[in-house]
């Protein structure tokens, strides 16, 4: 269905769980090596409506010159902008209504857990789950203010330590907006133990309103073809 | 200072917030003409929205005071209005409720069955019939004899017999010409005839209303000055099912718009037929002032297709796209999802076409199976189960089940959602 390129804007992870292993540090690419990447993609699309991009990589909000790479992407045709983040920048000042108006209509927005307590447990320090809610709330309402369809993707690296909290982890996102989210299997899970976890955050998203899509583990596994159908497909062509 | 009327009449539309209905406003017109009623008939029209309380609504109402109230009933706003009639009728007693509208026609018997407060339905076309109805009920003569009314007559519920369709339509008053209705900047739409050249299984229009039945050149183009003339309004529409219903209409109706687009008045969400629009007809389109199409598909589901009565070919479906969009007209493709005969597969598939096609807009949404279409009376038949309360969604077919059906839905909707968040050429300065 609709495509996205991501396109890296340096070397490091974004948010992961902190207790499978350490996370790497961020190193920011360039402006002109994130520029060179993002005139590839644009110049060689050809796979239907776009081009469409994922800012990823290290957290985009804490890029330096965050503004310069959007104004470029919407400069050279870029017609869907997205970020992976984890939102929590979007909630200061006027980041939203900035972002928006400069051109990102996507937020693939990383969730570790359904509630402060988990989430933060897995992913850093007191306040941050908050913090990307208020983010999430604030891009819908510049959205909103501004009149620009925007949309919010969900996105949650599922590991053993999450995978039990899968649909209420869902359904907070699609109370927050999101109309899909991606369940991210690592390569560790155990598919017997996830799969009626992957079961019932489809079936919770059903009910809520956001799609749910498995990647990182065979669909088979989870008995469950629907969730193999995805609405938005992410398709990463360089090294990162 | 005047007296006051015999008769005090409100008409009750709810729709979408700030649409002004323009059926109320015929009915109004018509019956405002009507000899037998100037002078003794009061008429106050309220546009409301369909989510509105329906206490709310009868208050309102009830602060009228009215002897006749008119509700516009459609599949979307008919549990409101029976809530509020309901309601009206407990606090007044003495107010006369008639239900109009493609929800209640086709099955007026049976709705007066079910709601004892409702006095009378005027099925089909209203104008003639609700206006011959009040004078039927100033004179004294039982509602269930005039045509095209279902009413009581006692205990007994009678149809009259059906009413011949209006067939000179400028014998109707335009609501606009006649100051009734002031045209709203992106709310005002314009009817240049009724009937449909489609006899689509899961509409209404092209088998309630028959043949096609146009109003004057001289009647489009008066309303069409007053609308585009109007202080303030920058854009309106057309109402007609296919606006471009043959090649002459569309180069008049080209010709006569082109002055007001060349004054920066656009049309929205006109509804073509995509398939007999190449680049010349695009650009007739275009030199009248469209900045936005409304089309099908529906589904590309061979099956479907044939079972609802519509035609596909891809090819020049995607054709029509290109050439709009090469004018820099918006499309809106339109996806029904629940259909008889479509799979899952197909249901995909549709998504998928229209996605290639890049319209601009993608549009989903779920059956409803409604009164009097080809496919309510098929509904068994073709394995339809349907909720009887309006608005009648789907339930499950022959093919999907109930949480498949829910599950395409959600499928659809979040991809047209994921497709329209995007820089559009209205954001990087294009002037459409």
């Amino acid at each position: 269905m609709l495509e996205f390129e991501v396109v890296s804007i340096g070397a490091g992870d974004g948010l992961t769980c902190a207790r499978c292993g350490p996370t790497l540090p961020a190193h920011y690419a360039t402006v002109e090596d994130v520029v060179a990447r993002l005139d590839g993609v644009c110049h060689a699309w050809e796979r239907g409506p776009g081009p469409n991009v994922v800012l990823g990589g290290p957290e985009p909000l804490k890029h330096p010159q965050l503004p310069a790479l959007v104004a470029h992407a919407r400069s050279v045709g870029v017609e869907r902008l997205a970020l992976r983040t984890d939102a929590r920048g979007l909630a200061v000042g006027d980041n939203a209504s900035g972002a928006v108006a400069s051109g990102v209509r996507h937020l693939h927005v990383v969730v570790l857990g359904p509630d402060a307590r988990s989430h933060e447990e897995l992913a850093g320090p007191r306040g941050v789950l908050a913090e990307a809610r208020a983010g999430m709330s604030a891009f819908a309402a510049a959205a909103e203010h501004l009149g620009v369809p925007c949309a919010i993707v969900g996105c949650v690296p599922v590991c053993r330590h999450n995978v039990e909290m899968l649909p209420a982890t869902v359904d907070m996102l699609a109370r927050e907006g999101a109309l899909l989210v991606h369940l991210e299997l690592t390569a560790d899970l155990d598919a017997k133990h996830a799969t009626p976890w992957l079961e019932a955050a489809f079936n919770t998203g059903v009910v809520s309103g956001a799609w749910v899509h498995v990647t990182g583990a065979p669909h088979a596994a989870m008995g469950r073809a629907a969730a193999a159908r995805t609405p938005l497909t992410l398709r990463s062509g360089e090294q990162t | 200072m005047s007296a006051a009327p015999e008769l005090r009449i409100a008409l009750v539309d709810m729709s979408w917030p700030g649409y002004r209905s323009l059926a109320l406003g015929y009915v109004r017109a018509y019956a405002q003409a009507d000899a037998r009623l100037v002078g003794r008939a009061g008429f106050t029209m309220l546009d409301l929205d369909s989510d509105a309380d329906p206490w709310w609504v009868a208050y309102r109402l009830d602060a009228l005071a009215p002897h006749v109230a008119g509700f516009s009933v459609t599949c979307w706003n008919a549990r409101v209005v029976f809530d509020a009639a309901r309601l009206l009728v407990a606090t007044r007693p003495e107010t006369f409720v008639v239900l109009g509208g493609p929800e209640v026609g086709p099955i007026a018997e049976r709705v007066l069955a079910d709601h004892p407060y409702v006095g009378a339905i005027v099925r089909g076309e209203g104008e003639e019939t609700f206006a011959e109805l009040l004078a039927a009920l100033l004179s004294g003569r039982p509602s269930h004899t005039v045509e095209g009314v279902s009413a009581r007559d006692g205990d007994v519920i009678v149809s009259a017999p059906d009413r011949p369709v209006i067939a000179d339509l400028d014998s109707v008053p335009s609501p606009y010409l006649a100051g009734l209705m002031t045209p709203v900047d992106g709310a005002t739409y314009i009817e240049t005839y009724r009937g449909c050249p489609r006899q689509c299984g899961y509409c209404y229009e092209g088998k309630g209303y028959g043949r096609i039945r146009r109003f004057s050149h001289a009647r489009v183009a008066a309303e069409i000055y007053a609308v585009a003339t109007t202080p303030g309004v920058r854009s309106f529409s057309f109402i007609d099912p296919v606006f471009n219903l043959t090649e002459e209409r569309m180069i008049w109706l080209s010709d006569m718009l082109a002055p007001y687009a060349a004054d920066g008045i656009r049309l929205h969400t006109i509804e073509v037929d995509i398939e007999r629009i190449g680049p010349e007809q695009a650009a007739l389109l275009r030199r009248a002032g469209v900045a936005s199409v409304e089309t099908g598909p529906q589904s590309v589901g061979v099956v479907a297709l044939e079972v609802c009565g519509r035609s596909l070919e891809p090819g020049r479906f995607a054709s029509g796209v290109t050439s709009c969009r090469a004018q820099g007209i918006r499309v809106e493709c339109d996806l029904i999802v629940g259909l008889p005969g479509d799979t899952m597969a197909d249901v995909m598939a549709g998504l998928q076409f229209a996605l290639s096609l890049d319209p601009g807009k993608i549009q989903i949404s779920t059956l409803h199976v409604l009164p009097g279409t080809d496919l309510w009376e098929r509904a068994e038949e073709l394995g339809l189960v349907y909720d009887p309360h309006p608005p009648h969604e789907i339930i499950r077919t022959a093919q999907l089940r109930f949480a498949e059906l829910r599950q395409a839905e959600l499928f659809g909707m979040s991809l047209a959602r994921l497709y329209a968040a995007r820089i559009g050429p209205e954001d990087r300065g294009a002037n459409t």
